[in-house]
């Protein structure tokens, strides 16, 4: 089915809160995912795996002079952060992620945040596979079958931030990825009773 | 902190601008008046500089006036097709909630103009709605329902051979009110990147208000033909005066308040031109006799349409009823000598002070009506732009400094309290509809919608309590990612300084009538008639332009209308 990217973004972040996630982050895995879909990546199969995976935060790292290193990454839980953390480095910090549960939304995370902080980003995952991200929001480098343990660089770029560009007419979803994503969404939606009405606005019949 | 930029120029604002601590508050966003940096406004006046001419290329209706029609625009140097499909609607299913399945007419804004096959498959899914399925090529889509009685006596008025009565003019106002417009990628339609960098599309909201335009002058001609269908031989068209005295009306509910949490850059932009209009204005030395003549003129309008405003809801009555006490003094003091003398604009603005907020406010929208040459260009300043974006490498001790100095209404509050988190914003499992839930009453609240922006301040203030300031953002978020929504917001307030309205919106005594207000006002609707603290009526476009005088030299003339429609 084809969705427009403000729908894909706008379900994954209910989504996200639905699975659990707290706000911000559902709204970064929302970003990620939509970024890739405009890249013609399976950005919500991404979001889904990320967000099926629960909420797990906290994680454990460790921090030595310019490398960070994360024994475990929940991308979701864990993703948002590990991209900060390279962009407050401001270029000089590497970090390190294992055991990534989704690698293709970390590549979507460095994507949207490449693009709205201005920093071109390098993923180099175990078996040589690397991505390159373009603050302008150009990717190269395949992102099939990678694998769960990358090395994330960026290179800080000045001036001001560019809109991407970004398909104009929508892009393909997969139809059982979005029926399982609008149930998560749908668990932030409050049951209909005689009391919530009250809540809404309007009347039921207007004749006037 | 730096001040506050002008939108999208990225150069600081001149002059003083009224400080956020006082006009993003809930009570005087919410005793807002259209100005003419409203978007409808705007749009009018593209239309009118591009003389552009609507076409009717497809009208298919019955005597009853059921079935379809098609209209088409160009404007800024693309086409843009208005498609309407009319129906009967029995009275049991005429309702203006979001929750209502079917309308009396339902639309949608094509890009480009719709060959037969593509009117069909709109057709098969529009009149549903948000049940429907829609693609890349509708832009917005909305639904409508008659203002039974007026369009009856409409009809019954025209097929006599006789106009409407202009008091029932005066006070429905219009044949149709919609009930939702949507716009930006719902239900499968585009994206507003398809259109975002059209320069007659640049602007906030314009896709969804050319739609309602086009609407409006389609309740026009449908009213005429089932006049004309009931009697041909007595028919009379509408005055043109009584024609552009009509409207359209809108039903709004509580969709539009978390829209505004929910865009905080937006609401800055939109605020920030606002205010920088104002303060272009007050900076103005002295004004020629032309000019207190137009001012004059401009405030007996607002007095005949402060005497035309008339509501049910006892809040707004009241305050209607003082702005009215309010309004001849504020004539009585703006003399033509007055307003000759030194810094006649920011003198007026400061006189205000002592009366109502509504008074205030509409003063604010007077002294910027008569000055399109100085603050039109400001407009282009109230366009969306992406999120804000997160800093993680800014230290905590300035994001404690930010919290200081533009959150401090947020941590006033105590949110143990139980009148401080009375209320609870969440979407209803039906039609997704957006309500605002009382906490201690009503289940639900475990799926709170996230627009208790005052409370996360709080929660990351505390917990910013124990931290080391030099430590970074990033650094506090890995350890409290529940903080990273609050984080973001908080940051973005440095350069967008009018971005959060300052009050606790899940408190007792939060009215979201008053987020609906300001949003309205910005759209630039008028004689708001709140039905409760939930929802309101408004009128769109009464008194502008319609389809066959949108050149018109007074096109532009339309702020506050009054009826004169005998």
């Amino acid at each position: 089915m084809r969705c427009s990217l403000n729908e894909i973004e706008m379900t994954l972040r209910k989504a996200g809160r639905g699975a659990g996630f707290p706000f911000g982050l559902a709204e970064d895995v929302a970003a990620a995912a939509a970024w890739l879909c405009a890249n013609d990546r399976d950005g919500t199969g991404a979001a889904l795996a990320a967000l099926a995976a629960g909420y797990r935060p906290r994680p454990e790292c460790t921090f030595a002079r310019n490398a960070i290193t994360f024994a475990a990454t929940p991308v979701a839980s864990v993703g948002p952060s590990v991209v900060d953390l390279l962009i407050a480095g401001g270029g000089r910090t590497k970090v390190r992620v294992s055991d990534i549960d989704a690698p293709l939304l970390l590549v979507g995370l460095a994507g949207s945040t490449a693009v709205a902080s201005l920093a071109d980003m390098r993923l180099e995952f175990d078996g040589g596979q690397a991505v390159e991200i373009s603050a302008a929001g150009g990717i190269k480098g395949s992102t099939d079958d990678l694998s769960a343990a990358a090395t994330l660089g960026c290179n800080m770029r000045e001036g001001v931030r560019d809109r991407p560009v970004v398909p104009i007419g929508g892009v393909e979803v997969n139809k059982a990825i979005w029926a399982e994503i609008t149930a998560l969404a749908r668990k932030t939606y409050v049951p209909e009773s005689a009391t919530s009405l009250q809540g809404a606005g309007a009347g039921l019949t207007d004749n006037d | 902190m730096t001040p506050a930029e002008e939108p999208g120029t990225g150069k600081r604002a001149k002059g003083a601008l009224r400080p956020p601590e006082t006009v993003m508050r809930l009570s005087r966003m919410g005793a807002s008046f259209p100005t003419r940096l409203s978007f409808m406004r705007s749009l009018i006046r593209r239309l009118n500089r591009e003389k552009a001419q609507v076409r009717r290329a497809v009208w298919e209706m019955d005597e009853n006036g059921y079935g379809h029609a098609v209209y088409s625009v160009d404007l800024g140097g693309d086409t843009y097709s208005l498609i309407a499909f009319s129906q009967a609607l029995a009275d049991a299913d005429r309702s203006d909630r979001v929750i209502a399945e079917a309308w009396d007419a339902a639309f949608a804004l094509y890009d480009g103009v719709p060959d037969a096959a593509e009117i069909a498959r709109i057709g098969a899914n529009v009149p549903k709605q948000e049940a429907g399925r829609y693609e890349a090529s509708e832009l917005s889509i909305s639904r409508a329902n008659k203002s039974v009685r007026f369009f009856g006596h409409v009809v019954d008025c025209l097929s006599h051979g006789r106009q409407p009565d202009p008091d029932l003019v005066a006070s429905v106002g219009y044949l149709m009110r919609t009930t939702a417009v949507y716009g930006n990628g719902k239900f499968g339609f585009a994206d507003r990147a398809r259109i975002a960098q059209r320069p007659a599309m640049r602007g906030s909201f314009q896709v969804e208000l050319l739609n309602v335009w086009l609407i409006r002058g389609f309740t026009l001609d449908l009213v005429e033909h089932v006049a004309r269908a009931r009697d041909p031989r007595k028919f009379v068209p509408l005055k043109h005066e009584t024609r552009r005295a009509l409207g359209i009306g809108n039903s709004t509910g509580l969709g539009m308040a978390p829209f505004l949490v929910n865009h905080p850059l937006l609401l800055n932009n939109w605020a920030v031109v606002r205010e920088t209009a104002l303060a272009r204005v007050c900076d103005v030395a002295r004004v020629d006799p032309a000019m207190i003549a137009r001012i004059t003129e401009l405030m007996a309008r607002v007095a005949r349409h402060l005497e035309q405003w008339n509501v049910a809801d006892a809040r707004q009555m009241t305050r209607i009823e003082v702005l009215r006490r309010e309004w001849p003094k504020v004539q009585a003091m703006a003399t033509p000598e007055w307003l000759g003398g030194d810094r006649p604009w920011a003198r007026l603005v400061a006189a205000g002070a002592p009366f109502s907020e509504e008074c205030q406010e509409l003063i604010v929208a007077l002294v910027l009506e008569p000055h399109g040459d100085l603050i039109d260009d400001l407009a282009a300043g109230q366009a969306s732009e992406p999120g804000p974006v997160l800093d993680p490498a800014m230290t905590l001790g300035f994001l404690a400094a930010i919290i200081a100095q533009n959150f401090d209404w947020a941590i006033a509050v105590d949110f143990t309290e139980p009148a401080a988190t009375a209320r609870f914003w969440y979407v209803s499992e039906t039609k997704l509809e957006p309500r605002f839930g009382n906490r201690f009453d009503e289940d639900g609240a475990d799926r709170e919608s996230p627009l208790d922006i005052a409370r996360q301040v709080r929660a990351l203030a505390s917990d910013l309590e124990s931290c080391n300031g030099g430590q970074s953002v990033a650094e506090f978020l890995l350890g409290h990612p529940e903080h990273r929504h609050a984080a973001r917001r908080i940051q973005a307030s440095v350069a967008h300084p009018y971005s959060e309205i300052r009050d606790n919106l899940i408190a007792a005594d939060c009215l979201p009538i008053d987020m609906l207000r300001f949003k309205l006002a910005q759209f630039g609707a008028s004689k708001f008639d709140p039905k409760s603290e939930l929802w309101t009526r408004i009128n769109m476009y009464q008194g502008a332009p319609v389809f066959d005088d949108i050149d018109a030299e007074d096109a532009d003339d339309w702020w506050l209308p009054v009826l004169e429609v005998n």
